[in-house]
């Protein structure tokens, strides 16, 4: 009954008036298409396998050809479950006749299949791009009014605030109903990306009525996630005598927190992750035996954390190689790393704690159940050491980018390690918060020795030998892209990481092995050196260095030398070289015709230096030194040249720091000055003259 | 009882036997299998999937008085990899189906097939005539995955081409023919002469005959950028199916291109236009336009313009034309669409307007084959004062008189009632994509800066009106500096302007100031190095030896710019970088500086002649790029008087 009153209303309230154009704002002249109204009301029920009902209206103006071909077909998003009831309401012709458009022009839904073409060709899948609507009768002028109302299976968990089209006034909001059985839902929210102040709300409702609002874009050095507005919508279930007293305003406690103070308020929800299995037990002792075989007494804790970390992970590479196990999904998750690992800690009596974080994700959960992205780990703060579930490619007491400024909480309460034996929801221990410390950008450097040699003015080449070392995050993601590249097939992929773990591996692997290893490793590289705009067919020489692949301070290197074509020009006594183009490509941060509206935002901070050693070819001078120094510093970050002549040789210093992880698009001035004197270097010409 | 034994020993033996050779039979054939996998992953190292054997074989059969054509589809493939997916698709039609899709892997317990029979969208276009059947497997390193099918061509008409080659190499491709007498087939290899492919013809009986045509060692379709079509490279057959005999009488289908007209002309015939309806819109288009040709141009420009091209096709109406009043209520449709709505309005405004069918350079074949498989375009032909003018409405911003690169020099059909007329369309040379840059240079601040002003003809116009037309922002002038700036850093555009930009009958013209950073360098005694060349066109094109096909370029280039440059006060010319002239009837370049009293100009000129250079033609195309590039970065200096 309820919901037929509801639909009563929704059909009563969607009756629309034709839309006034007269008043549109003068930024949106040159908008294809101006949606004048969208309204967008939804319910949230209390019975369990209730369809969620939706209703939506959208009063498009099209203002030119572009716009009458976007509308002429009309996708409907996906998200609408098959039947969705689709009423096409009526098109405003601009000679003020109305017509109604009593056809449906409803095309079945259908599938697509997306063909991707990345580097190892996966990402083909099939993709149901919903249903697809012929909008007939359509003219530059007129005003496209559509309706539909539809059901889907999922609660709704926020109102997306972005709007894909200028839109002069949108209302949205959701309503939530109690049900029969004496137990009544109350709706609460959090804006996010958004005011409070702009958020209307009773008990039982929530609504958010925007003026003028602009589409957002996408710009360079920054996060959607990070700037779309939206506001998360949940419900909680009262009893009746608490459902009539609730105030929304001053009873939604969420709604005033901040982001974090959100975040940390439902990794409250967490109180048990210990869990007694017997195949935790099994792997703890089966590594603690080897740790045992190595470690008669600990002296040094840290040294021991640190082996601690490579025995699990080695253990766990030679587990996934060696064995086809029904749980080696389960023993990959933090989960399993927590109590495998504190096992062992509890032995060998190392306090600990156990943080709790997420990633980037603000929903607020009604039980832990709901939560998602949930991370585990150790924190050690008496030696300011942590430890997380390691991936092949990370390293112990090295933050992953996705924790980087992100807090995390543990259990304030004696035990500081999780209580073994503790029953789910009967712990009651409070909770301390701290914030995961980011790295500097010389913890992330990339550093690249470039030398010049052997120039042939007949045949326009010179040989470059290139020593670029990764350290950090850029050493992760370096190693990860060379293991992914370097063996098409995936046993062999994990073989050499294994190789890489443990050398004799690799040192026993077959000619064939190495062979095949050899030639994928030399195709990344050619691959990885054309990417960075060098111009040649052949490298001359390759190698990949990784000494010690776990080293936190110790990068991964690779070796590459070529002969270089197309980077300078001879005629008479004159020969120009393009020594900016070394530095391969730069991020040129161009104005947009739109101002920026997003933050900047990138994962950590980072640095990358140049020392380019250019032997100048026998019988030659410079004759442009001073153009090659230069030197932008802000507080987001800085941009340097130093040129010298050291005997035969020109010697370039660059330097390529980013200090930044957010920062305010206000002072988009202090980025772009130094990204685009980067890219003004890679313009820069050596002349050179005959003596 | 000692019979059954005896028997039940003889059936044991026999299945013994039986078994026996069957295992060694197996043997055999797996040891067959996996050496010419070996080979073929030698030859062709590096792939994602492998194809050790696949036949298709086609029947002809007769069905409720209809000839339909079996496809019976069967490959064995092989990942050499681990967990390796693949989507593997069929096409089909209203006019066809798919059915019977089998994977099974090797020696595994196979679960259900999930198979999607679904409609197909690429780029944007959906396409209701074109279905997907298709499903996804899961493979596993070096297990071989039977694949089976069949599909059902229900109209011979529409079963036209038949390959050899797919997406993956494959050791051995046989197609298989059988034929009986009572079908009238002729079957056309095409590009075979680079390949070697047995074809053998068997005679079953004096009712059938079978022809297998057979390949070994395919290659996988190269996937390359700017490449030509396949059907211009690789080998396929043309199947012509001209009549068959269903007993009673004769059912002719396409004997020559007569029939093939005819067909089309039937069908094009039976779509009623409303032309009443479209009246008010034709006046509204011409409204008191009196000149003959200023109105054809007119109704052509306003299809181009409020039209869009949407291939929303079903059935048959892949080859028939919608009505014209629908495409024009719709305001979308495809190209016979657009081509039918573009005849019936200039009908209605009393020219001689008809519908041309036609094949776009995608389709090497000559159209007097009896084969739909020459055409996959239709425009509208006006016959105006003796002069056949081609009218093809879905290249947007396109003028009167003018052709697509896509269209020029194909021979095309043009209705005329009972028969048809065979017409080519004009092939414009290089020298309509004329794009011409004059910049007067003068040094200030160490930089290079001056007046630009631009001619852009033929398919760089019209190419650059699609651009400015789709920039939908706040701030066009802004957009249009970015469209000149955002490749190449150097340059600095303002106070840009443009000749009437919905003009597509004349040259555009756009004009701008102009600064060149980072082109003048300060040498150690005092010479200036002036480095002109705003852009280094086509530097970037290298062709390396891995390169298969021969490289199309999307239209025929003619660059033309003159830079000039006045020395600065106290300068004189120092030196000058060699002209290089290298003209063949591929490509031209001739860049040069040329010097009047104290001004220097730059002369560049290059042409691609044909639009394309064939990989016989790399090694030169090679050496004069690598010339052109060595006098692109070379200055003009200066020094002090």
């Amino acid at each position: 009954m309820r919901l037929i009153i509801f639909f009563i209303f929704i059909a009563n309230n969607l009756v629309s008036s034709i839309p006034d154009t007269t008043k549109l704002p003068e930024k949106w002249k040159h908008e294809s298409i101006i949606v004048l109204d969208h309204v967008y009301r939804a319910e949230e029920s209390n019975f369990d396998d209730a369809r969620y009902s939706e209703s939506i209206k959208i009063v498009y103006y099209i203002r030119d050809k572009f716009g009458l071909q976007q509308l002429s077909t009309l996708n409907i998003p996906t998200y609408i479950v098959p039947g969705a009831e689709m009423q096409i309401g009526k098109i405003y012709k601009k000679n003020k006749d109305v017509i109604d458009l009593t056809s449906k022009y409803l095309i079945p839904t259908f599938t697509k299949i997306d063909f991707g073409n990345n580097r190892k060709n996966r990402s083909t899948r099939f993709r149901d791009d919903g249903q697809k609507l012929a909008i007939p009768s359509l003219e530059v002028g007129d005003i496209l009014e559509i309706e539909y109302t539809t059901k889907r299976k999922e609660a709704i968990g926020y109102l997306d605030l972005s709007v894909a089209y200028p839109t002069l006034h949108s209302e949205l909001s959701v309503s939530v109903l109690g049900d029969n059985y004496g137990v009544a839902s109350i709706i609460q929210f959090k804006p996010i990306n958004f005011p409070l102040s702009n958020v209307e709300s009773t008990p039982f409702t929530v609504k958010v009525e925007r003026k003028q609002v602009d589409k957002i874009l996408d710009y360079p050095l920054s996060d959607e996630n990070r700037n779309v507005p939206y506001v998360l919508i949940w419900k909680k279930r009262l009893n009746n005598n608490e459902s009539s007293t609730f105030n929304s305003s001053k009873d939604n406690k969420y709604a005033q927190m901040t982001g974090e103070e959100l975040k940390q308020e439902q990794l409250k929800f967490i109180t048990y992750i210990y869990q007694e299995e017997a195949f935790q037990t099994f792997y703890a002792n089966n590594l603690l035996s080897v740790i045992d075989k190595k470690y008669d007494q600990i002296t040094d804790t840290v040294k021991f954390l640190n082996d601690l970390f490579y025995y699990y992970r080695e253990y766990l590479a030679k587990k996934s190689l060696t064995e086809s196990n029904p749980i080696k999904n389960i023993q990959t998750k933090d989960v399993f790393f927590v109590n495998v690992l504190s096992r062992i800690l509890t032995d060998k009596k190392i306090p600990y704690k156990v943080f709790i974080s997420q990633a980037d994700y603000y929903g607020v959960p009604e039980s832990e159940k709901d939560l998602i992205n949930i991370r585990y780990g150790f924190v050690f703060p008496h030696l300011q050491y942590y430890l997380f579930n390691p991936y092949f490619y990370s390293f112990p007491n090295k933050i992953p980018s996705y924790y980087e400024d992100q807090s995390y909480m543990f259990f304030k309460a004696s035990p500081a390690y999780f209580p073994s034996g503790c029953s789910k929801k009967t712990c009651t221990y409070g909770f301390e918060f701290a914030t995961f410390p980011h790295s500097s950008p010389e913890e992330n450097l990339t550093q690249s020795d470039i030398i010049i040699t052997n120039f042939d003015l007949n045949a326009l080449t010179c040989k470059l030998q290139a020593t670029n070392s990764y350290f950090g995050k850029n050493k992760n993601r370096i190693t990860r892209n060379i293991c992914s590249a370097t063996y098409l097939y995936e046993k062999e992929q994990n073989e050499y990481r294994s190789a890489l773990i443990q050398k004799k591996l690799f040192d026993q692997a077959s000619f064939a092995q190495l062979e095949k290893h050899n030639k994928f490793l030399k195709k990344y590289l050619l691959d990885d050196v054309q990417e960075d705009g060098y111009d040649t067919d052949d490298l001359l020489a390759y190698n990949v260095e990784a000494t010690n692949f776990f080293s936190t301070n110790e990068p991964i290197i690779t070796q590459t030398k070529f002969k270089l074509k197309n980077y300078f020009s001879s005629f008479d006594e004159y020969l120009v070289f393009n020594i900016g183009r070394l530095l391969g490509n730069q991020l040129n941060y161009t104005e947009k015709e739109v101002p920026r509206q997003n933050n900047f935002y990138i994962p950590f901070k980072k640095k990358y230096i140049f020392n380019i050693q250019f032997e100048i070819p026998s019988g030659y001078r410079i004759e442009n030194l001073a153009d090659l120094n230069s030197k932008i510093e802000t507080t987001a970050g800085k941009f340097e040249s130093k040129a010298r002549l050291e005997g035969n040789r020109l010697i370039i210093n660059t330097e390529k720091l980013y200090r930044f992880i957010d920062y305010d698009k206000k002072d988009e001035k202090d980025i772009s000055v130094f990204l685009n004197l980067a890219t003004d270097f890679t313009q820069k010409k050596l002349v050179l003259k005959k003596t | 009882m000692a019979y059954i034994y005896c028997m039940t020993y003889y059936t044991k033996t026999l299945a013994l036997i039986l078994l026996t050779i069957m295992t060694i039979q197996s043997a055999k054939s797996q040891n067959k299998n996996s050496d010419q996998l070996k080979n073929i992953k030698t030859l062709y190292p590096d792939k994602k999937f492998y194809a050790i054997k696949e036949e298709i074989s086609y029947e002809f059969d007769i069905k409720d008085n209809k000839l339909n054509i079996l496809e019976e589809f069967n490959s064995i493939l092989v990942s050499p990899e681990y967990n390796n997916q693949r989507f593997h698709s069929v096409f089909y039609d209203d006019y066809s189906e798919v059915k019977k899709v089998s994977c099974n892997a090797e020696g595994q317990v196979n679960p259900q097939l999930n198979v999607i029979y679904t409609n197909y969208e690429s780029n944007g276009i959906f396409h209701d005539d074109l279905k997907l059947c298709a499903f996804k497997m899961e493979m596993d390193k070096d297990i071989q995955y039977k694949v089976k099918y069949e599909k059902l061509y229900k109209n011979p008409r529409f079963f036209t081409r038949v390959f050899f080659h797919e997406n993956y190499p494959i050791a051995e491709k046989v197609l298989k023919f059988k034929i009986p007498n009572w079908v009238n087939v002729e079957i056309k290899p095409i590009n075979f002469e680079s390949y070697n492919i047995i074809v053998e013809t068997e005679k079953n009986d004096s009712k059938n005959k079978t022809v297998t045509y057979t390949i070994k060692n395919a290659n996988s379709t190269p996937n390359e950028n700017h490449a030509p079509s396949i059907l211009k490279y690789l080998p396929h057959l043309l199947i012509f199916i001209k009549s068959h005999n269903n007993g009673q009488q004769l059912e002719k289908y396409f004997n020559n291109q007569d029939d093939v007209y005819a067909w089309n002309h039937i069908l094009s015939n039976t779509v009623e236009n409303r032309e009443k309806e479209l009246l008010p819109i034709l006046n509204n288009i011409i409204k008191d336009e009196k000149d003959s040709l200023k109105m054809m141009e007119k109704v052509f420009y306003w299809v181009q313009d409020n039209v869009r091209y949407i291939a929303f096709e079903e059935g048959i109406m892949g080859y028939k034309p919608a009505p014209a009043e629908k495409v024009c209520n719709l305001l979308y449709g495809d190209c016979k669409g657009m081509a039918n709505l573009t005849k019936t309005l200039l009908k209605l405004a009393g020219f001689e307007a008809r519908l041309t069918w036609i094949g776009t350079d995608n389709i090497p074949y000559d159209n007097n084959l009896p084969t739909l498989a020459v055409y996959n375009h239709m425009i509208c032909t006006v016959i105006f004062r003796e002069k056949k003018y081609f009218l093809d409405a879905t290249e947007s911003y396109i003028a009167l008189n003018d052709y697509a690169e896509r269209i020029q020099n194909r021979p095309c059909m043009i209705e005329c009632g009972g028969t048809y007329l065979n017409e080519k369309i004009p092939n414009l040379n290089f020298e309509r994509n004329l794009q011409e840059e004059k910049i007067e240079f003068k040094i200030e601040n160490n930089q290079l800066i001056g007046k630009s002003k631009n001619i852009y003809s033929g398919e760089v116009k019209t190419s650059f009106l699609r651009r400015f037309n789709e920039m939908r922002s706040s701030n066009i002038e802004l957009a249009l500096k970015n469209n000149f700036t955002s490749t190449n850093p150097n340059l600095i555009v303002e106070n840009i302007k443009t000749s009437d930009i919905n003009d597509r009958a004349n040259q555009l013209i756009i004009n701008y100031d102009l600064t060149l950073k980072n082109s003048i360098i300060k040498g150690a005694n005092n010479q200036l190095y002036v480095f002109m060349i705003k852009d280094h066109d086509l530097a970037q094109l290298y062709f390396d030896s891995t390169r298969v096909c021969d490289y199309e370029f999307n239209l025929k280039y003619f660059i033309s710019d003159i830079y000039s440059l006045e020395c600065p006060a106290g300068f004189k010319l120092d030196r000058l970088p060699k002209t290089l002239e290298i003209d063949n009837s591929i490509f031209a370049f001739s860049l040069g500086y040329e010097v009047k009293e104290n001004k220097v100009t730059l002369k560049k000129t290059i042409k691609i002649k044909s639009g394309s250079i064939g990989k016989k033609d790399f090694n030169s195309w090679n050496e004069a790029i690598t010339q052109a590039r060595n006098f692109y970065n070379s200055p003009v200096v200066l020094t002090q008087k």
